[in-house]
């Protein structure tokens, strides 16, 4: 009687096919976390209109330094209640006494608009946010309180990829504007005040070469 | 007509007492609008791109809530307390 199966019989065809690893090119994903300002292959990142076979290559938000101004002046903000108040105390002077629940309802009303002011600051640079895919760049921008901007270019529309870094503080913390011009319109795509602008033109030169 | 200036000076105090209460309540009904467009601007960002839990994306929105919160528990203790 023929054996049908048998672990001695020889297979003709190998079941196991090659990973695929072997031929790809492994990428590793770094996680993105609140300060996250640059980051190359993001973990969990995707975006709305994004393509089943479109990968983030880059996430990009503005530098964080660029932080530094609003940080300044809302400390200095938190302080002014105590600089009148110290100021009225120390030389004796009163303009008008209000009585006391209407001050702490004043002073919690101001501390409130310095953190909402605070807030604002942080939603709008938090939502600036740049995205280089294998596809094409998308510039998300958090205007002001009532405009969203999302805007998106093809790499094959892209002409030609230039960096600036002006002043002082760019070059010293090493930021600064990406700008995209595309061929078509003649439109300028502009990634503003990112970390590392040479090596995100560098990046997306590479991917317009790989489109070309 | 008796007037003594105690009383006038009591009237005028109630006087500028109410018109604070009534200007403190219609900047605090503005500020809780403006506070409500920022809790949906955030959710509709939140639509348009989609970041992990630990970029601080839910931190946000939770206070964004807490914010909102906080400011109508204002404007109700302005009109309970003032």
């Amino acid at each position: 009687m023929p054996d049908i199966f048998s672990e001695s019989q020889p297979n003709p065809t190998p079941a196991v096919t090659q990973p695929a690893a072997s031929t790809a090119v492994q990428t590793t994903l770094h996680p993105v976390h609140i300060f996250t300002t640059y980051c190359k292959n993001p973990k969990g990142v995707s975006f709305a209109e994004q393509a089943d076979d479109e990968t983030i290559i880059l996430f990009l938000r503005r530098d964080f330094i660029t932080n530094v101004p609003w940080i300044a002046a809302t400390i200095a903000l938190a302080f002014i209640p105590y600089l009148i108040r110290f100021i009225f105390v120390s030389t004796n002077f009163s303009l008008f006494t209000l009585p006391d629940n209407i001050s702490f309802v004043l002073v919690s009303f101001y501390y409130l608009i310095v953190v909402g002011f605070v807030f604002a600051n942080l939603v709008s640079w938090f939502y600036n946010i740049g995205l280089v895919t294998n596809k094409r760049g998308v510039d998300i921008d958090f205007l002001d309180l009532a405009t969203i901007n999302v805007a998106t270019a093809s790499l094959p529309d892209i002409k030609d990829v230039e960096y600036t870094q002006a002043g002082f503080f760019q070059s010293l913390f090493d930021y600064g504007d990406v700008r995209l011009r595309i061929e078509a319109t003649g439109e300028v795509f502009t990634f503003e005040k990112v970390p590392r602008p040479t090596e995100v033109s560098g990046v997306i030169s590479n991917l317009i070469g790989g489109h070309g | 007509m008796n007037l003594d200036p105690s009383t006038i000076i009591t009237g005028f105090t109630n006087g500028a007492v109410a018109y604070i209460k009534i200007a403190l309540l219609i900047l605090l009904g503005l500020y809780a609008v403006f506070t409500l467009m920022l809790s949906v601007k955030i959710r509709s960002l939140n639509r348009t791109v989609f970041l992990p839990a630990e970029s601080g994306e839910v931190v946000l929105r939770i206070f964004a809530i807490l914010y909102l919160l906080a400011v109508l528990s204002l404007f109700i203790a302005t009109i309970v307390i003032v």
